[in-house]
């Protein structure tokens, strides 16, 4: 093992230290600020001028990662951790200290749809038809309404749009990647991708667009191999996609349908006294559509409308299988629940342009959700009306100033009356600019927080119908500094410090009415507070950035105990290199960040007397490498190691062991190493 | 035109891939099986009565009708024994209905009384016909007129799921005699131990709690500062071992502790799992008036006390009594009649009392024991049908209460489930061995949570 880990280090010497620094005059990469970014503003931007700080993902990176879904190319950045509970196979992520139900994910800037507290979309979008990623962090309920209080995920798709006067562009392309000493190729364990992807752009103003994409992963057995099932499950997961557009003069409009299936099935061994095992399968069939239209009517009125339905059906498949037979049942003791969610969704914004100093955008939304299932009481679903009103005020050319108000009224609980939030921008001189943000962020009760109920052997969880809203207020500043230069180096650099308080957060508590049940309540206050530092650099086709960030948590423990401290910090440091040689036509991506160790603290009673331990999650490393190079015309082939260094279960030190519900030992994070190769044919 | 090719195209793509997932069929439920819950069963002595049950192996939609053969062995249908339902005309054959959404029937068989034995008086009943049902292995029963020492029995179904919990009953097992009894886990407070001494033991499977104050007026409330700091207060999932009896079983260490005499006696808080607020606890003082209990009790609020006397009862481990119900209920079969239950009980998680479900209790009280034989995986299954007489040299059995507890599964971590690599050797009151496994419970595996299948065979019979 250990002589693997240094052939591979040699391997990258080598590919490294081989090439020469060939100087190339246009630089393969833009300018990073001139970066076009979409979320939260009026019409797309520069990065350079926006008033919020949006993190964008570009192509080349989404392209260098190999990645399988939108997790995998998060998985690095700074802010961002991923935890995954394998029982269900589903990934969460947290952004900023907060967890997924505090994190808006949209698509094209429209919210989706997800179960619950985990952000399952960001893993049940097809990665090839993402064109990039924005990332904005604060709270932006004021556009965006509920949920996003920590933060915005906005994924941007690709368009079937023109090109090269080609009016047909095709897409098809396989990635396999390897699982630790189980990888098949082209069937059975590992990762088997494959994606097709046909767009056409008439000359008339209509464009179309269809995709598929197959995504197999063959689930881990486990190391040491689990005595029944396979410790991270397998997944097949089907992705097809359909848009059509038209656009005409100051016009446009589009519709888009993606779909999705996927199953995440386990199946149990058998016994030497038994050959029947149980089978399980989560099956997800989602609907997402999706219709735009933008509208110039004239100089001064700019109008879009964005509507959207979702239906989201999850299915808990269970039966048993007879090892020997073939014979297979649905298993009539275990659950065969249909977990049904829908959404429609129509958000209408005017904006108006008065003269260069004043813009003003108004905008209604009106987002109804409804739920079945076996965990949730019959209900009448939940409707949410919001007007909105933001203003970009330009009092001189070096300061921008951004006030927002949301107006909401709600069918089912209290809601926030107004939400509003303020964003500046100084630029101090040309290239020091300062941004200064307040927002009020909330969070709605979800209806499956409001209508549960969940009674088995192992739980007893009932909803609370008279939740009210999370509310949080949240405060930032950052100082950048951009396009410093030396020489043919071009570096820019940023600093930001944030502060957020959150009252009225939804947690799990003991039922007042009977003691053995959970329900939930508006307890917890929380906050968290941070600093992240980052820069870039950019010489000829060397791109580097590299930042760091030291984020707290408010230690639950403090407020009844003063002597302990009253946040738990953990540090983040990641880079990422992107280097491009032109001949031979090679390009070089390195994906680096450090994940500083979690502290905690737990509550234990010991013989009546209770007492509060620290515990810790152990930090770790993750390197990914990859290379592309275009082999022929149209073929690009990018090959790479992700988790380099190996990472899989990480220490953790809570052992309070013995108890039903305690988590000790080690937690899984990785399979380990793996290696992937992806071969992509584009018709442009 | 062109454009309305294309999207023909487009459509009948995504057409194509939302047929082929459609496709993809359930199975159907496995078919209903009809089995009889145990193969041999026999009247207890002083018993005129003894019911037979019918298992389905699942809940049906349909009625099932169930066509069940007699042969009589010694004894005659109609003088020396009856039937309900009543046998059909000929006396040969038993007709039963399964109803709808339902997994269990029992017939009973009354026996004459007065009527003299020889011993080997039996009647077979058979499974004929089920309808749609298919007929299991356990197809056939021999109901002795006599105590019988059953040989073992595989898919022994304990019920402890009613439609309201899947933890709603205590399941006594009486291994000899192939019963299962289930009973409300929750129909009683305190337990007082019926045979020599005097002891009073907190029902664990109701996850009752207890903390002894330093006072003997039982008359006057209990404030606020009475209940503070005594343990109770830390809700259910944080209560101190302190404040329940020993988990081995041990009398000598209860909350309760030695119950003496009215004047010295102490006053107890005690509050069980349904108790929501500490309104709803209870002040107990339990004395010993001659051979008998005296209970006085009240709610920790309340002014009125009420009184009430406890007899002994020589057949039982313990007389159990309801402070909600304010009467004596019957929970437990007699002492003799169980050798190990399967519950919901108060247990140690750490330093914690924990309500652990899937709990096994043994019948230590009347005299039980157990010993846990663990192997490995592979080898556990060849090393269960292997063990015999001769492998009892050696083992040392366990007299407490928790000989095998919670040991025989995991429910949180993995690998989930049962755990394959052990079974127990279970020694009842009669001196009957038996090596037990437990193969089902509903987690990782084909059964149903609630409703585990335990299997066992007679080692050694007992004098």
């Amino acid at each position: 093992m250990r002589k693997r880990k240094n052939l591979y280090f040699l391997a990258v010497i080598i590919i490294f230290s081989s090439f020469r620094l060939y100087a190339q005059a246009d630089s393969l990469y833009k300018k990073i600020d001139s970066v076009i970014v979409f979320t939260g503003q009026y019409q797309p931007k520069t990065i350079a001028n926006s008033v919020f700080r949006v993190r964008v993902i570009t192509p080349q990176n989404i392209k260098m990662r190999g990645a399988t879904d939108v997790l995998g190319v998060l998985n690095t950045e700074l802010g961002i951790r991923l935890s995954t509970d394998y029982v269900l196979g589903e990934t969460d992520i947290q952004l900023m200290g907060m967890s997924g139900n505090n994190v808006k994910v949209l698509i094209d800037g429209v919210p989706v749809i997800d179960r619950d507290d985990t952000r399952q979309s960001l893993s049940q979008l097809n990665i090839n038809d993402v064109e990039k990623i924005e990332i904005v962090e604060g709270p932006m309920s004021v556009v965006y309404g509920t949920d996003a209080l920590a933060g915005v995920i906005n994924i941007i798709t690709k368009k079937a749009t023109a090109s090269n006067k080609k009016n047909w562009q095709v897409s098809a392309g396989l990635l396999e990647e390897t699982v630790p000493g189980e990888y098949k190729p082209l069937w059975g364990n590992g990762v088997h991708n494959q994606h097709v992807r046909v767009a056409y752009a008439g000359t008339k103003g209509w464009s179309a667009a269809a995709s598929y994409a197959r995504n197999y992963f063959g689930g881990w057995e486990g190391n040491p191999p689990q005595d029944r099932t396979k410790e991270i499950k397998p997944k097949d997961q089907d992705l097809a996609g359909a848009e059509i557009g038209y656009k005409k003069n100051k016009f446009s409009a589009a519709y888009k349908l993606n779909y999705l299936l996927e199953d995440i099935f386990s199946e149990g061994k058998p016994t030497t006294t038994d050959p029947v095992v149980m089978r399980q399968a989560y099956i997800t069939n989602r609907y997402t559509h999706l219709a735009q239209a933008n509208w110039q009517a004239n100089n001064k009125w700019y109008l879009n409308i964005a509507a959207s339905m979702q239906d989201y059906e999850r299915r808990t498949k269970n039966t048993t299988y007879n090892t020997q037979t073939g014979t297979e049942y649905l298993n009539p003791n275990a659950s065969q629940d249909i977990s049904s969610f829908t959404t429609a969704f129509v958000r209408a914004t005017a904006l108006y342009k008065l003269n260069e100093r004043l813009h003003l955008q108004q905008g209604l939304e009106i987002k109804s959700d409804k739920s079945t299932g076996e965990r949730i009481y019959t209900n009448n679903g939940i409707t949410d009306y919001a007007y909105f009103i933001t203003g970009e005020i330009t009092p001189f050319s070096n300061l921008q100033v951004r006030p927002g108000l949301r107006i909401i009224k709600n069918s089912v609980y209290d809601a926030p009356p107004v939400v509003p939030s303020l964003n500046l921008k100084y630029n101090f001189t040309n290239t020091i600019v300062i941004r200064g943000a307040y927002g009020k962020g909330f969070r709605a009760p979800a209806l499956r927080e409001l209508y549960f109920t969940f009674h088995d052997a192992s739980h007893d969880i009932e909803g609370n119908p008279d939740l009210k809203a999370e509310l949080s207020n949240s405060f930032s500043l950052s100082v950048s500094k951009n396009q410093i230069k030396w020489g043919t180096t071009t570096t820019t650099a940023e600093i930001v410090g944030f502060f957020n308080t959150f009252k009225n957060r939804i947690a799990y508590a003991q039922d007042p009415v009977n003691a053995n049940w959970t329900t939930l309540i508006n307890i917890d206050e929380y906050k968290t507070a941070g600093a992240t530092a980052n820069a870039t650099f950019s010489y000829k086709t060397l791109n580097a950035t590299i930042g760091t960030s030291y984020i707290g948590r408010l230690n639950n423990f403090y407020q009844n105990n003063k002597s302990l401290p009253q946040y738990l910090w953990s540090p983040e440091i990641n880079g990422n290199i992107n280097y491009a040689l032109k001949k031979p036509a090679l390009s070089f991506a390195l994906y680096y960040k450090y994940t500083g160790k979690v502290p905690g603290y737990v509550q234990q009673t010991v013989n009546g007397t209770t007492q509060i331990t620290q515990v810790q999650t152990a930090g770790y490393n993750w390197l990914d490498l990859s290379a592309s190079k275009t082999i022929v015309k149209y073929i690009t082939i990018t090959a790479g190691v992700k988790n380099l260094l190996n990472v899989t279960r990480l220490n953790n030190t809570n052992i309070s062991g013995g108890g039903a519900h305690s988590s000790s030992g080690p937690v899984l994070k990785s399979y380990g190493r793996s290696v992937f190769l992806s071969l992509v044919f584009n018709s442009i | 035109m062109r454009i309305t090719s294309f999207k023909l195209l487009l459509f009948s793509a995504i057409l194509s891939i939302v047929i082929t997932s459609c496709s993809k069929n359930d199975p159907p439920l496995p078919p209903v099986e009809v089995n009889f819950a145990a193969t041999e069963l026999g009247f207890q002595p002083s018993e005129n009565e003894i019911s037979v049950t019918v298992e389905l192996s699942r809940a049906d939609a349909a009625i099932i009708p169930v066509t069940i053969a007699l042969q009589t062995t010694g004894v005659t249908a109609g003088v020396d024994f009856t039937t309900n339902p009543v046998l059909q005309t000929g006396n040969d054959t038993l007709k039963l209905q399964v109803p709808a959404n339902t997994t269990t029937i029992t017939f009973k068989i009354t026996k004459t009384s007065g009527l003299l034995l020889s011993g080997a008086e039996n009647i077979t009943f058979t499974l004929v016909n089920a309808g749609t049902a298919v007929l299991g292995i356990k197809k056939s029963v021999k109901v002795s007129f006599s105590t019988i020492v059953s040989t073992g029995s595989t898919g022994l179904v304990l019920p402890g799921k009613t439609d309201a919990s899947p933890y709603a009953n205590g399941v006594y097992i009486d291994l000899s005699n192939n019963a299962a009894i289930a009973a409300d886990r929750k129909s009683w407070n305190l337990g007082f131990v019926a045979g020599s001494g005097f002891n009073v033991v907190l029902n664990p499977a109701n996850g009752g709690r207890a903390w002894k104050l330093n006072k003997t007026d039982i008359n006057t409330a209990i404030t606020t500062a009475d209940t503070t700091g005594t343990g109770l207060d830390f809700g259910a999932y944080s209560t101190p071992l302190k404040a329940v009896d020993d988990l081995t079983g041990d009398l000598t260490k209860t909350v309760f502790g030695s119950i003496v005499a009215e004047a010295e006696s102490k006053v107890v808080i005690y509050t069980h799992e349904s108790a929501a607020t500490a309104d709803d606890w209870y002040r107990v003082k339990v004395s010993k008036d001659g051979e008998k209990y005296k209970v006085q009790y009240a709610k920790i609020k309340e002014t009125t006390v009420k009184t009430v006397t406890i007899d002994k009862a020589s057949d039982y481990n313990l007389v159990f009594f309801s402070l909600e119900n304010n009467k004596t209920v019957a929970a437990e079969p007699k002492a003799k009649n169980w050798d190990i239950q399967w519950s919901y009980s108060t247990y140690n998680a750490g330093t914690l009392a924990y309500n652990y479900q899937d709990f096994i209790l043994l019948n230590s009280m009347a005299g039980a024991e157990a010993v846990e034989v663990v192997k490995t995986t592979e080898t556990a299954a060849a090393a269960f049908t292997a063990f015999a007489e001769a492998d009892l040299t050696g083992l040392t059995f366990l007299k407490t209460r928790d000989a095998i507890g919670s040991k025989w599964r995991v429910t949180s971590g993995t690998p989930l489930g049962i755990r394959k690599d052990r079974f127990y050797v279970v020694k009842d009151a009669s001196g009957n061995y038996y090596k037990l496994r437990f193969n089902k419970m509903g987690l990782s595996d084909t059964g149903e949570r609630g409703r585990p299948e335990i299997e066992y065979v007679l080692v050694k019979k007992g004098n």
